[in-house]
Parts: C-alpha cells; structure tokens; sequence
C-alpha cells in the first residue's frame, strides 16, 4: 500500500521555483518540505501548509533571488528581438491594408482619447498656479429645505471677516462678489463686470500682474485691471495713475467714483477656474450707499479662506457652530445646516453642484460621458485588431510551426507577437498625437467655453507615464488574444496539414458583434439627438416671437421717456414693458389657497404685455389697463395652473399671496416662460408698476426689417442717453442658449459616430478582404458549378450576418435606454427618442456591412474568372 | 589579516556547522538551536545566515546525494573552513578575555 503523501501548496511551490535562484530551489525546497512532513504529523495539514506558504515568502532575500544567467543568453535574446522586428515589418509590408487600417484605427481613437485626457488632465489640476493652491478654501452652505438640502456657492457677507478675526488657523480671506457698472475712459464707454475684493486677494490668489505691485492693492480709491480690460481701454500702453470713472447703480439711483487704476494683471492663466475683469477694494461699496457688512442677510458670491498649512480644516469647520445660529437669526428662509470648507483644488469637479456658478467646471456626467466615449473608441481599435490579427493567423501558422520546431518556447512567440502589435501602436500613437494636436485639440477647445488647456509633454512625468499605459493597454488589449490564440497550436498537426483554424472562431464573432454595437449606439445616439432638437425647435412657444425687439432697460432709464421717443419710429407698432420676459425665466413665490402654501412661478408684466406678446385666452380676459382693480387686485393663470390645482374652472378664484387676495380674472394657455428644461409650471401672471420695468419690447409691423429698427432704435438711444450702453436681444432669439448646449452636443456625438462608423467599416473591410482572400478556392469551385454572384456574397455575409443581428439587438435597448434617461433629463416633457433614430441605426449598420464587404465580393467574383488558377493554387 | 567579527547568530550557526559535522544543513542546524537552545528560529534566517558566511569564505558546501525521504530532494551539506575556525576561535578568545576582566565578586552568591 502506498500511503497518501499529504502536499503543500502547489502555488507557494511554484512561486518559489518562479523567483528562487535555480542552484538554490532543491535544498531550499527539501528542507521546506521535510519540515513539512514534520508538522503535518505534529499540527495538522492545515497549519502545516500555511506554515510552508509563510516560509516561501519569508525565503525571499538578496541570496535566493533569481539572477540573469549570462551574457550569451543575452546577447541571443536581442537577436531574436532583432528577427521579430523584421518579420514584423515584413508582415506589416505583406498585408498592407489592414497594417493601414489597424494603424489609421488607432490613430483616431488614440487622438481622441488625448482630447479627452487633456480636459481631465485640466480638470484635476485646475488653478495649479496659486501658491497657497492646496490652503485655499471655498466657504459653501448647506441649506436644509423641506424634505432637502441644498448645496450654494455663496456665503454671507459678514462670515468671512468673522473667521478672520475669531479662527487663528485662518490666515487670511478675500470676499469676491460680481457688480456691474458702467466704466468710462475718455470717451469710451462700456458696461463692465466688476469685483469687490478684499485688498487680501491679490496676495492670497498668485494671479501674476504685468504692471504694478501687489501692496498697492487696498486703497479706497484703487483698482486693478485684467490685461484684457486694459488693452481694451488703454490699448498697449501702461495705464498706472490713469483716472477712470465707473458709475454704480444702488436702490437709489447712479453713483459715479473715480479710480485709479494701480494695477495690471497678466493674462489670466488658463487654468484658473474663476475669472475677473476689474477688481476693486470691498469697502468702497461704503460710499455707494451701504453702511456696514455686519448682515447676515447679505450675500458674497464666494468667500474663500487661506487656512494655515499646519490647520485641520475639519477642526475649522466645527468651530463654524456659532455663525449658523447667526445667519439663522437673521434669515427666516431656508435653515443653514452647515458650513463647509471646499478646497480650491477640487472645485472645478464640485462647483456644478451649486447649480448656477460662476467657477468654470465640468459637471461629473461629462467627465463620464468622454470616458466612455474614449474608452469605446480604444475597444473598437482594439477588437479591429484582434480580428484582422486572428483572420490572418492561418498565413502565419506555417512560420510558427517552424519557430516552435526550432525550440521556440511559447512564452516567445506570445512575446514575438506583441512586439509586432507594438509596432503597430507605436505608429498609431505618434500619428494619433499629431492628430490630437492638430486637429482635434482645437475643434475641442472652441466650443469648450473657450478654455485654454494643452499638455506640455516634457514637462511633467505623468503625461509619459499616461502615454505608456496607454500603450501597454492597446498592446495587450489588441495583441493579447490573437498572441495566445496563434501560439496554442501544436506544430505537428500545422506541419501535417491536419489543422483548420479561424473559420469557426466564435470570439471573432462576438467581438464584431459588440464592435457593431457601439457603432449603432453611436449613430442612434446622434440621430436621436438631432431629431430631438428639431422637435423642440418645431415645439409651439404659445406667443408669437416674432418681430420684436427687446431693450433692457437698467436703473435710471425712463420707461415712459424712451417709450415716447421710440413711438416716432415708423416701424414699430406697439410698445409694451415688463418686470419679466417671456423666455427668461420667472419668480418663484408661495402662494395660499383656502389656507395652503403652495409654491408656483410668478411673473409680473405690464398691463397690456400679454396681449401684444400674442397670449391665448383660455377663458375670462386679460387685464385691461384702464381698470385700477386689475393692478392691484387681479391675476392672472396658465391652464398649468388650473390643472395643478385640479380645478374645472379658474376664473373667479381667490389667492392668496403675502397676505394680500388676489381674484383670479383670466386664463391662459399654456406658453414657454422658459427653456425645456421642466415642464410647464402652474404659473401666476401679476400687473406691476411701471416703475419696476425691466424690459421694453417693441412689436415691429413686419419681420423683414428687424436688423434695420434695431439700428434706427440704438440711435434714439444714444439720443436719450449718450452714456449708457444699449442693451436689447431679439424674442426670437431667447432660447438660444438653451440650444446652443444641443449644438455643443450633437457636434460632439455626430464626431464619435463618425469615428465610429469609419473605425468599424474600415475594421469591416479589412476583414472581408481576408476571408475572402481564404475561401478564393471555395468560390472557384462553386463558380464552376454554376455558381452566380448571389449565392457567393449570400457565404460571405453570412460571416457578417449574425454579428448585425446581434449588434441591433445589444445595442438597440442600450442605446434607446441611455438617450431616454438623458432626454428625461433635459426635456422632460418628450422624452422619447422616437422611432427614426433606430431605423436610421439598423438601415445604416447594414450598410455598413454592405459597402464594407460588397466590393470585395465583386472583386474577388471577377478575379476567380480564371478560376482553375485559384483552384490550382 | 585581522580576521572577521561573527555576528551572535553567525557564531550559533558556525558551531552548529562544527558540531553537525557530516549533518549540517539547514533544517537539521534549525531545530538543534530550536531543541538545544529552545530559540525560536525560521528555517531563512538560518539559510541566509549559512549563504552569507559562504560568500565570506567561513563555511563551504557540497550537495549530498540524494535520498527518498524528502520527496528526492538533495541536502546541502556545510563544513567549516580554516578561516571559519579562525574566526570561531577569535570570538572565544575575545568571550574569554572578557570573561576574565569582570570582577570576581560581581557573580558572588547570585
């Protein structure tokens, strides 16, 4: 009988004999072993082969270590690096077409992938000009609402000089909040964004300046200028001491100072995540009629903080407890939760969740969307060249056999076609930056709001160690399988001519299939997008946009006056105010109805606003001007509203709203009050003062002119009001902004379909040519038996059938899925895609296929002419 | 030559080397420091501590032939060189000066 002998784990063995220097392995081994045997008898199997596991690690030293063996084996190894290389060449040179599409694949994926990488690249390291980068924080307030919290950007007035003064760990805090105002050089006059900083900004940020000196930041009477500005006003010259007018509005009126400009930044560097034009002291908004910031009503559009290095931010933030009691104390809206620390570092990637916000960023869903999309691309290259790569597999078994005869092990002929795959890459990669660089980089940045980022290659190690990732993942990812695949098959059989391979490969099918896939996502994902445009743009607004000029109309313009003067112009007919415009968003405001709040939007227009914008009543009427009531005690609703509220009728109801009632006098068919991003909301239209005008629209009596009366308008303007700017939009135009993100995306989708589509046909045709190039023989003797074009391309496509079918039915549901819950998201009142774009996908995977493989059918059906020829081959 | 300094460990595996005689290779060296001076010892340490004084010229080793009781495994045998001796018998020599300076009365009654 011989006994069981009990055996220690086979890995740790193996592991050892993998690092284990070979003249050392069999004592090593033995005394491992009979040790082994030993406490199996004393401990237990179990213990005993844990102990043996431990033991093989606790061996690793600089004695055991597997060393290089000699410089001969070397030397041969770098020959046969050598003989890959060249036989690699020379298939590249024997298969000319797909070596050209793998290299022209990868070249576009590889660009695309740099575009995407660069924006992410940007995106993570945004604002790395700042030398106190990683101690800067954003204040952020948390605000509890009903059932929700809300994340803002902004922070009261009074919290950061608080900090200042109450925190040690705060080493110093700006204030930044945005103001307009008119700026005035000599005789030129333009409307400007303005800053109130405190004078610790310029020292806490690293904005580098041009002209001037940081200490003279502070002074009352101070500003300093972006280049931009400067250049604008100044033209190259150096504007320090020049003396400049800006005009404030307040709730009184126009208060003019005069500056001086003390410095000039350079130009803003293109990481920054924020951006100004004019920055001026905090405290002069004392002399525009503020008298202190100690409310903490007020609002600053963004505190930030410069901690010091050594602080625990989250130790500051739990010494914040005593400022929430503050704000709650003197705001009775929304209760804030909590004050957060945002570090500047991160806010390019946080700032989108404070909804409206003036930082550049990019919203998560982005980010996601261009991984995806480059991580896609890569696949498609990589499954074309897994495909060619096995399709052309049966022409290199030959040479394999040979290889392995000669006692190749496979570990090298594995390795033998990487190299050759590496190849490839490399080309692909340095063709695929050049593209980048050249020509999607820039078609990228223009309609990435015009930010600057590019890659200094050299200067930083990350990008290298980007690049080579890249390529060892293509190199692996392309080469991998079809290296493993060609080296599995035993040289006799190959030699005998007993095997058949790559006739039968349901892997090849499976990757075309999904390769297939991702190209329908893509066209049906641009399809829809387009169609989905079109469909909103078709959508009825409920008014009539047309013909009408709309001038904004800032504090201190006389609505009556310009009213007056423009009513001289032929070509206008009517002339309407508002405190609100159609297409520009509402008032939310909580309403009461037999005792229960309820919140709606609010707009408030002028009395006869509504009619001339050409509004639909439902029932009842507008409000008339001539009736005192209708202003003071009448609104007016959309059918939304009434629907809302479940009411049959609207007109005759009473509202409630800030203890004031309200009898409801009209009803009103549904109209856009803005963009499609929610659905229609119960809305209230109100009668307000003249006084609060904020818009005047002028109707023109035809469209043909629009450009013309703009003009003509301006010039009474200037007329009236030689010093202010002239602001006015055309109605037709209000929605472009929300179109302009469709723009941005289709531009973006129609790329990747189009790369797609061309990766995948080119990686299409490439195969075909190879399996027709295989079955030339099988087609000679089907032709000779009478065979017609027909029945030949019937057995090609046959190949390719199965992979559409399958791709419809993958990337089909997939595709329709993710454009329904994007949809949703921006227009969620059609959500549906539709019927075209999948019909668009289908009919143009088929064709796809069909260009892809026809014209080699044909060929390879005219060259088979002399086909004894082939046969004899 | 002034001879090299064995490290406390090296000086229990060098006897052990001496003592072993034809036997002394890892394992049995192992648990004769395990069993006679009830040391917790892994098998390595004491590997790496016999390759060391190899290379240093201490001990030299020869495999032995092999034999059915360790799964065919041969055993590296290890005997100690003139200068393994030399320095065994410097670090006695140096123990025992030592030995001689401390004062009579320190062990007294202890």
């Amino acid at each position: 009988m011989v006994e069981h002998q009990p055996n220690p784990p086979r890995w740790a063995d193996r592991f050892l004999e993998w690092y284990c220097n070979p003249q050392l392995v069999e004592e090593i081994q033995g005394d491992l072993y009979e040790r082994f045997l030993e406490y199996t008898q004393e401990k237990g199997l179990k213990k005993a082969r844990r102990w043996y596991a431990i033991n093989v690690f606790l061996f690793i030293n600089r004695y055991t270590l597997r060393r290089h063996r000699s410089t001969y084996s070397r030397l041969n190894s770098l020959d046969m690096f050598k003989n890959y290389l060249k036989i690699g060449w020379r298939n590249v040179r024997k298969h000319k077409w797909p070596s050209l599409i793998n290299v022209l694949g990868l070249a576009l994926a590889i660009g695309c992938c740099m575009v995407v990488y660069t924006f992410i690249f940007w995106t993570f390291n945004t604002d790395d000009f700042h030398e106190n980068r990683d101690n800067i924080y954003i204040m952020e307030k948390v605000l509890q609402g009903d059932n929700e919290l809300q994340l803002r950007g902004d922070s009261p007035e009074p919290l950061g000089p608080a900090m200042a003064k109450d925190l040690p760990q705060v080493k110093a805090m700006t204030r930044f909040t945005f103001s307009r105002g008119i700026f005035q050089y000599d005789d030129q006059v333009f409307s400007e964004s303005i800053n109130f900083v405190d004078p610790e900004f310029v020292q806490l940020f690293s904005f580098p300046l041009k002209w001037g000196k940081v200490e003279d930041f502070g002074a009352m009477d101070g500003i300093f200028l972006t280049e931009r500005v400067s250049t604008k006003f100044f033209g190259a010259e150096n504007p320090l001491g020049k003396q400049v007018t800006i005009k404030f509005n307040n709730a009184e009126g126009e208060i003019e100072s005069s500056f001086q400009v003390k410095g000039v930044f350079e130009k803003l560097p293109p990481t920054r995540t924020f951006s100004f034009n004019i920055l001026v002291p905090y405290q002069h908004q004392l002399t525009l009629g503020r008298d202190d910031f100690l409310d903490w009503h007020q609002a600053a559009d963004a505190t930030f903080v410069q901690l010091d290095p050594t602080a625990d931010p989250s130790k500051v933030q739990q010494a914040l407890t005593p400022y929430l009691a503050q704000y709650n104390e003197d705001n009775k809206g929304w209760k804030l939760d909590q004050l957060n620390l945002q570090p500047l570092s991160n806010i390019s990637r946080h700032a989108y969740k404070w909804g409206n916000s003036f930082f550049h960023q990019s919203h998560v869903v982005a980010i996601i969307m261009l991984v995806v999309i480059a991580i896609a691309l890569l696949l498609l290259v990589c499954f074309n060249y897994v495909n060619t790569a096995i399709a052309t597999a049966s022409s290199r078994l030959r040479e394999i056999s040979v290889r392995k005869v000669m006692g190749s092990q496979r570990r090298q002929i594995i390795s033998q076609f990487l190299v050759e795959n590496l190849l490839i890459c490399l080309v692909g990669l340095v063709t695929g930056i050049l593209l980048a660089e050249f020509l999607f980089l820039p078609w990228f940045k223009r309609f990435a709001g015009g930010l600057e980022f590019r890659l200094h290659y050299l200067q930083d190690y990350r990008h290298a160690l980007f690049f080579l990732t890249l390529l060892v993942l293509l190199v692996l990812g392309g080469g991998g399988y079809p290296a493993y695949y060609i080296s599995r098959f035993p040289p006799v059989e190959i030699l005998k001519d007993k095997l058949r391979i790559g006739n039968k490969n349901r892997f090849r099918k499976i990757l075309l299939g999904a390769q297939l896939s991702l190209t329908f996502i893509a066209i049906f994902s641009a399809v829809a997008f387009i169609k989905h445009t079109q469909r909103l743009k078709a959508v009825d607004w409920g008014y009539d946009p047309e013909a009408k000029i709309v001038i904004r109309l800032d504090e201190g313009i006389s609505y009556d006056r310009l009213k007056n003067e423009l009513a001289g112009l032929d070509e206008i007919q009517d002339i309407s105010g508002s405190i609100q415009q159609l297409g520009r968003g509402s008032n939310g405001i909580t309403i009461e109805i037999d005792g229960e709040d309820t919140p709606v939007d609010e707009m408030v227009v002028g009395p006869d606003y509504l009619e001339k914008m050409g509004l639909t009543v439902i029932d009842g009427r507008f409000s008339s001007p001539e009736l005192d009531t209708d202003i003071s005690q009448s609104v007016m609703v959309n059918a939304a509203f009434r629907r809302h509220f479940g009411w049959d009728v609207a007109v005759g109801k009473v509202i409630q709203l800030e203890d004031q009632s309200y009898s409801v006098i009209g009803e009103l068919e549904d109209f856009r009050f803005e963009d499609f991003f929610r659905p229609i909301q119960p809305m209230l239209i109100r009668v307000g003062p003249k006084s609060d005008y904020r818009y005047l629209t002028a109707t023109l009596a035809s469209t043909a002119q629009t450009q013309a009366s703009a003009k003509a308008m301006e010039g009474i303007w200037k007329e009236i009001y030689p010093d202010r700017p002239f602001n006015f939009f055309f109605q037709t135009d209000v929605m472009d902004g929300y179109f302009q993100g469709f723009e941005q995306v289709i531009k973006i989708l129609s790329a990747v379909a189009f790369l797609t589509i061309f990766i995948s046909t080119i990686g299409l045709f490439g195969l075909a040519m190879l399996i027709l190039a295989r079955k030339m023989k099988e087609i000679s003797i089907r032709k000779v038996l009478g065979a017609n074009i027909w029945n030949v391309s019937r057995l090609v496509n046959r190949e390719f059938f199965w992979s559409v079918v399958l791709a419809c039915m993958i990337g089909g549901p997939l595709g329709f899925l993710a454009i329904k819950a994007i949809l949703t998201q921006i227009s969620p009142e059609m959500p549906n895609p539709g019927f075209l774009p999948m019909l668009v996908a289908v009919v143009g995977l088929l064709t796809i296929a069909l260009v892809a493989v026809a014209g080699h059918i044909y060929s390879a059906f005219v060259k088979t002419r002399s086909s004894i020829y082939a046969m004899s081959k | 030559m002034k001879g090299y300094h064995l490290g406390e460990f090296e000086e229990i595996v060098l006897l052990y080397v001496t003592i072993l005689h034809d036997e002394a290779y890892g394992l049995a060296i192992t648990k004769g420091i395990e069993k006679d001076l009830n040391r917790s010892v892994t098998l390595s340490s004491v590997h790496t501590a016999l390759y060391r004084m190899q290379d240093k010229g201490l001990v030299e080793s020869k495999l032995a032939g092999s034999s059915t009781e360790r799964g065919g495994r041969r055993k590296r045998l290890y005997s100690i060189t003139n200068v393994g001796k030399e320095a065994l018998w410097n670090a006695r020599q140096a123990r025992n000066k030592l030995w001689s300076l401390i004062p009579k009365t320190t062990f007294e009654g202890w």
